[in-house]
Formats: structure tokens, C-alpha cells, sequence
């Protein structure tokens, strides 16, 4: 299957677009967890300059999920709705759904 | 030196300050012996006291230093960012050897971060272009320098728990080495005595700093994993002889210990707050910028040409 079959879009294959949707999600899962061990560490003893450091990071960490998620679904509405006005289109990619990553990401053979 | 070793300064500072008052007052009857042959004038009770007095200090000068932070309170700290390093490693050439030495790239993050130019570059429309330009196209950058950041803390943390446990052997070290002395006083073992002060020869350097490869603005730790070059004053040996001249040898090493604690503590606190000075003012470089494409509402719009383009 080519990503003309799969429909391209203003030059994009939804099917590439949807699976960086979901790619910003597993990044933001990343780093929300990360946000999460970080808060864990909280030495009896550090120099005051350390903790401003770490809130700087948690800050940084949770402005990442928070934009990756909402970009991710931003992204995921746009594919879905390109999908919706190219049905050729919208078959591929309601079967990609279900297994939409990470190998065959044109779709089923 | 062990940490049951430093849990009983305090013990080894009483049994120094009673050594020494012992010693002292042995000398000071020799001495009166001496001076009136064989059987000679006991020591004056005003003796005695002047002499425990002169020791009775003791315990204070340690009494600080008896309860410095615990350096395995540090290793969750560091255990955890460690992890955390691993996991958002973005890959990338900016970062010295030594930082990224242990660490993979993650996929998914390197991924994404090469989506703009690669599986998403021909993507047009308006909004989308921004979202890939200023988005997915500084996405590495800002996961590098997140990373970095990381590094950073966790070399704070491993500063502070070298510093603490040198300061613990040193503090131990200048006690044990003192009653040694007091011990081998009149023996053949007496002779110049000196314990090595090491507090800030392997503080590893923290420094972060913002540096530019001419298009962007990237966090770097500056010699990171590297050791402080600055020269730790050398420790001269104190003289042995009498309690007095070893007690007096203690106290100038007690005293320059606490010059190279506050010295190592001023040196790891300036070096992070330089680097959350530079943080703070580069915050660009670090928070991921919400795209403008979040906040299109009406998927419509979103697909149209001002948004992310629609055939």
C-alpha cells in the first residue's frame, strides 16, 4: 500500500500523522513520569539553589505533557477529520487504529 | 574512615580532651618534680584547673561538625535521576562526552524530534508549518537541554555527597589523628603528626551554562564529571611533643577544616544557582511553546487552510 492509498493530505499520510500523535503521547508519558520520580527526591539535606533547580525542571517536565497532550490530540482531531472527507482514506485508516504502531504504518497489507 | 568511626566524634572528642588534660597533668608534675628533685611539691589545685581549662573547649570545637548530613541520604536522589536520564536521553551531539556516557537515546523522543523533517516534511497549511517550524523543529533541542538539566541536578546531588563525605572522614580524621598523637606522646612513635585535608579536590564541577551553536541556544555542563582544578592548601604537619603543641596543631586543623567546608559548600551553592540563573533566564530554551494549533477549537477550522490545510 502507498501513502497515496492511504491518503495524503497537503502532502501528509494521515497514518504518519496519526502515529505522531501517538508518539507525543508516549513522549509525554515519558515525561510525566519523569515529573513524577523527580517530585519523589527530596534530599533531608541540599543546598538551597538545588531545589530551584528541580521546581525549574518539574515545571519544564509538566509544560511538556501538558503540550504534548494537547497537541497530540490536536493532531489525532485533524487526522481524524481528513479521514472523514476522504474515505478512501478513512478505511486505511480505521484499520490502522487498532494496531496503529509502530511497524506497518501504511496500514495492512 | 567509617560511618560508625564519625558517629562517635563526639566520644573520641571527650576521650581527646581527657587525654590531653592527663597528659598535661603528668607533664606539669614531672615538672614540679623536676624542679624540687625526686620527691617534689604536688601540683597546686589552681594548676589542675588552669590546666583542665585549657582543654575544656574540646568537645565544642567538634560539637559542630557531629552532625553533618547522612551522604546516603543522596543516593535515592541520584539513583532516580539516573533513571530519569536514561529514560529521556534525546540523544544528540551538544552534550560533552562524559554526561551522555551511559545513556541511549530514546527513541521516542528522537523520533519526534526528527518528525518535522522527516515523516511530516512535506506536511503544508499554515498552521501546520508553524507546528513543525516552531513545535516538532525545536522539539531536540529543548529535550536535550531537559536533559542536561537533569544531569545537572544529579551532579548537585553527587557534589553534595562527596563534599559530606569527605567532611566526615576529614572531621573524623583530625580527632583520631589527635588522640593517636596524645597516645604515642613518650614513646617512639611521637614526631610531627598531620592529618590531609582533601574537601574540595574531587567536588565534581555542576556548572551549567548556556551556550549557542549559532542558530539556538543549548544548555551545557560545563566540564561536567570532571574534577575542580583549584588547589586545596596543603595540610602542614603539626608538631608532636606535648599535649599542649598537639592540641594547638588540632585547632588550626579544625580551624582551616571549616574554611575548606564553608569554602566547598559556597563553591557547590554558587555553582547551582548559576545554573538556575541561567535556566531562569533562557526558560525559552526549556518549556515545549503550546502551538497555536491547540487552540483551534472547531475541527473545521483546524483542517482549513489558516489551520492545519484540507484538500
Amino acid at each position: 500500500m502507498t501513502g497515496q492509498d492511504t491518503g495524503t493530505q497537503f502532502g501528509v499520510d494521515i497514518n504518519q500523522l496519526y502515529i505522531v500523535a501517538l508518539d507525543m503521547n508516549e513522549v509525554s508519558g515519558i515525561y510525566g513520569n519523569a515529573a513524577t520520580q523527580l517530585s519523589g527526591i527530596a534530599p533531608a539535606s541540599v543546598v538551597a539553589p538545588w531545589l530551584t533547580l528541580q521546581g525549574q525542571l518539574m515545571d519544564a517536565f509538566n509544560t511538556a505533557v501538558k503540550n504534548l497532550d494537547d497537541s497530540s490530540t490536536t493532531l489525532q482531531r485533524a487526522a481524524t477529520d481528513y479521514a472523514d472527507t476522504d474515505q478512501q482514506a478513512a478505511a486505511t485508516f480505521n484499520q490502522l487504529r487498532p494496531n496503529d504502531r509502530p511497524d506497518d504504518v501504511n496500514g495492512p497489507a | 574512615m567509617t560511618d560508625s568511626t564519625y558517629s562517635q566524634l563526639m566520644s573520641t572528642a571527650s576521650q581527646i580532651q581527657a587525654k590531653a588534660t592527663q597528659v598535661s597533668l603528668d607533664e606539669a608534675q614531672r615538672n614540679a618534680e623536676m624542679a624540687a628533685r625526686d620527691d617534689g611539691p604536688p601540683v597546686s589545685d589552681a594548676q589542675k584547673q588552669a590546666i583542665r581549662q585549657e582543654y575544656a573547649d574540646i568537645p565544642g570545637l567538634f560539637q559542630p561538625y557531629a552532625n553533618l548530613p547522612d551522604p546516603q541520604d543522596y543516593q535515592y536522589g541520584i539513583t532516580t535521576l539516573d533513571q530519569i536520564m536514561k529514560t529521556i536521553c534525546a540523544g544528540g551531539t551538544r552534550q560533552p562526552d562524559q554526561l551522555t556516557m551511559g545513556y541511549s537515546a530514546n527513541f521516542a523522543i528522537s523520533g519526534l524530534g526528527s518528525a518535522a523533517s522527516g515523516r511530516l516534511s512535506g506536511w503544508k497549511g499554515n498552521a501546520a508549518t508553524n507546528f513543525k517550524t516552531n513545535f516538532l523543529g525545536q522539539f531536540s533541542l529543548r529535550a536535550e537541554n531537559l536533559f542536561v538539566l537533569a544531569g545537572v541536578l544529579k551532579g548537585g546531588l553527587q557534589a553534595e555527597q562527596s563534599m559530606w563525605t569527605q567532611a566526615r572522614a576529614n572531621i573524623t580524621g583530625i580527632a583520631t589523628g589527635t588522640l593517636d598523637a596524645l597516645d604515642n606522646i613518650g614513646t617512639c612513635g611521637q614526631g610531627n603528626w598531620t592529618v590531609g585535608l582533601t574537601m574540595a579536590s574531587s567536588i565534581a564541577q555542576i556548572l551549567a551554562a548556556i551556550e549557542s551553536d549559532g542558530a539556538s541556544l543549548f544548555l551545557t555542563a560545563v566540564g561536567a564529571a570532571t574534577q575542580i582544578a583549584a588547589a586545596v592548601p596543603g595540610t602542614p604537619s603539626q608538631p608532636g611533643g606535648t599535649a599542649e603543641q598537639i592540641i594547638s596543631g588540632m585547632r588550626q586543623l579544625i580551624t582551616q577544616f571549616g574554611q575548606q567546608l564553608t569554602g566547598t559548600i559556597n563553591l557547590v551553592t554558587n555553582q547551582l544557582q548559576t545554573s538556575s540563573g541561567q535556566v531562569q533566564q533562557n526558560l525559552a530554551s526549556f518549556d515545549m511553546p503550546r502551538p497555536a494549533m491547540d487552540d483551534i477549537k472547531d475541527d473545521k477550522t483546524l483542517t482549513g487552510a489558516l489551520g492545519l490545510g484540507h484538500p
